[in-house]
């Protein structure tokens, strides 16, 4: 079975509640609720650290610490945000592998105990900085099944990662393993993929008398766009007889999960207007139909056209056409889709409204701040 | 071959990269994509083929995984460290390397073993997938009349007399096929290798 999403009834009364908001986006947190306690049940033993860059609105953070969540951050910033709202500093874990000594430093005193890092360079920030801390390592994957594979910056190869791990555990830090199986992974197998380098790195700490104290299983959990996604139970499943059967009997003592996508993308509706609708040949079926968005405005992510969030109108059964869906600023790069196939209503029109779907994830914090003029994406939250 | 690339590997343990497992730990998995060799210095490994059949129990001074790395395919059985385990792995070019500067050793000869190993480990895997393939080998062979490779066949009938479902008489013959010992045509199986054939038949 596979899972589609639909905006939701509070969505709907919202988008009817502000009629003159366009574009708007509205993120229903009974969606992130729901996903949270999904995943929960899907991966016991592994603790969930949401990746706050995913979508860093204060009530959605709160309402994940409430629910016992633990942070994956990123920042300073980040850091901050979640203690100002009450997640204490052992559910936090700095995930970002490029970090001033200064932000080691301040993060350590403000009682973060976990730091990724891939590099001889950012481990001695962690020896001179974050003492005693949980250092772990991230490792390259290859990304294969991923709808947006991560590049190579970050991570580095198994080999480098031994040497740097023993060297952290020589200076005192507990070592752990991180890896990313790439956004938007459709794989389940990924992980297990990755987990068995994971677990010959393990038997080679060993043979230096190194234990493996975590492993960080990563993002790359769907969110729900053009094609439609497995349930998280049967990824949940995968995984947990993956890390039983790569890293049994005896477990690491932590292993945690980094989603930032799966817990947010589907909660987030968005509307939007069409601006002008343009033929530009009389040979080439397709239309430009312009929004009032763009990738400037929170959809930084149609970037390369990974990412295909629905595409809905009102209106049942009127025929369509092929579109290029582009946004409103005067930059030639702000193209939402060109090549992935786009079928709109032959009589859309300037000034009708269109809903995107799952627009939670990556979309409000990665808006311009008034790039041409144009303000940074109109938010509504459902608490 | 197994045992002359043990020895040849033996004082190289420097080149490799020294690992240790718990004991029930998975060394590695079947149909892992892996080309490291891997030399055991303590402890006892069993290689299991299917959910739990053991074909294999290695020792200190034995090898494992040197079918990867000399056909590049997936690895053919489990790896189990059955007692706390230490072994060396070498990367499959510093195995190649060592094939080639030792007189006992020779690289075609080796990737040969390495064929019919993989032939002898696939059987045994099926076996213990509870496909009938051995049964069926034998019905068949029996069927042969000297030159005449032609067998007719009826599922339907075959499944019951082999009190078997029809789903594993099917793949049973899919093995069969893809192991190149017949062809499969509506109705009937033709014999590419009656020798290979009887083979099956003895063997499984």
């Amino acid at each position: 079975m596979l899972c589609r999403v639909t905006i939701t009834e509070r969505q709907r009364s919202c988008f009817a509640a502000h009629p003159d908001r366009s574009p708007l986006l509205v993120v229903d947190l009974d969606v992130v609720r729901q996903r949270y306690e999904d995943l929960v049940a899907a991966l016991p033993g592994v603790t969930v650290f949401y990746a706050v860059k995913a979508n860093p609105l204060p009530e959605l953070v709160s309402m994940l610490v409430e629910l016992g969540s633990s942070f994956d951050v990123a920042s300073i910033g980040e850091i901050e945000q979640c203690l100002a709202v009450g997640a204490p500093p052992e559910r936090l874990s700095f995930g970002n592998t490029v970090k001033k000594a200064d932000a080691v430093r301040r993060a350590a005193e403000l009682g973060v105990t976990r730091y990724a890092f891939d590099s001889e360079c950012e481990l001695e920030k962690l020896v001179a900085h974050a003492p005693g801390s949980l250092a772990f390592c991230r490792i390259l994957c290859d990304g294969f099944g991923a709808a947006w594979p991560l590049s190579r910056k970050f991570g580095c190869a198994p080999d480098v990662a031994r040497e740097l791990l023993l060297e952290a555990a020589r200076h005192g830090l507990r070592p752990g393993v991180s890896f990313h199986v790439g956004s938007q992974q459709f794989d389940p197998a990924a992980w297990d993929r990755a987990l068995a380098t994971v677990a010959d790195l393990r038997a080679e700490l060993l043979a230096e008398d190194v234990e493996l104290e975590l492993v960080n299983l990563g993002g790359g959990l769907p969110g729900t766009y053009l094609e439609a996604i497995r349930p998280v139970d049967e990824y949940g499943s995968d995984i947990v007889a993956a890390l039983r059967r790569r890293l049994g009997p005896d477990l690491p003592p932590e292993m945690l999960v980094e989603p930032g996508r799966y817990l947010v993308a589907d909660a987030g509706a968005l509307r939007c207007e069409v601006v002008t609708v343009a033929r530009k040949s009389t040979t080439d079926e397709h239309r430009w139909v312009y929004l009032d968005v763009g990738m400037f405005s929170g959809l930084a992510e149609v970037m390369d056209e990974a990412i295909r969030y629905r595409v809905l109108t009102d209106g049942a059964d009127r025929p369509t056409g092929p579109v290029v869906l582009a946004g409103p600023t005067c930059d030639s790069a702000d193209i939402l889709y060109e090549t992935v196939d786009y079928q709109l209503p032959l009589d859309l029109r300037a000034g009708e409204r269109l809903y995107l779907q799952s627009v939670g994830a990556y979309s409000t914090t990665y808006s311009t701040i008034g790039f041409n003029g144009f303000p940074p994406l109109d938010v509504e939250v459902l608490g | 071959m197994r045992e002359q690339l043990a020895t040849a590997l033996a004082p190289l343990t420097d080149r490799g990269v020294r690992r240790r497992y718990r004991e029930g730990a998975l060394i590695f998995a079947e149909g892992d994509r892996g080309s490291e060799v891997l030399l055991v210095t303590d402890g006892v490994v069993h290689l299991v083929v299917g959910s739990d059949r053991d074909i294999a129990a290695l020792g200190p001074g034995d090898l494992l995984g040197e079918f990867a790395a000399l056909d590049g395919r997936p690895r053919s059985a489990s790896a189990h460290a059955r007692t706390a385990v230490e072994l060396v792995a070498f990367s499959a070019s510093d195995v190649l390397d060592v094939i080639e500067r030792s007189p006992d050793l020779d690289l075609a000869a080796s990737r040969t073993t390495v064929a019919s190993g993989r032939r002898h480990t696939e059987m045994r895997s099926v076996a213990v997938g509870g496909l009938p393939v051995g049964q069926l080998a034998r019905r068949l062979a029996a069927r042969l009349d000297g030159d005449h490779r032609m067998v007719d066949i009826d599922a339907g009938a075959l499944a019951t007399s082999l009190e078997v479902s029809r789903e594993q008489l099917a793949r049973a013959l899919d093995e069969l096929h893809h192991r190149g010992v017949v062809a499969l045509e509506r109705g009937r199986v033709v014999v590419l290798d009656a020798d290979d054939l009887r083979r099956v038949a003895d063997e499984e």
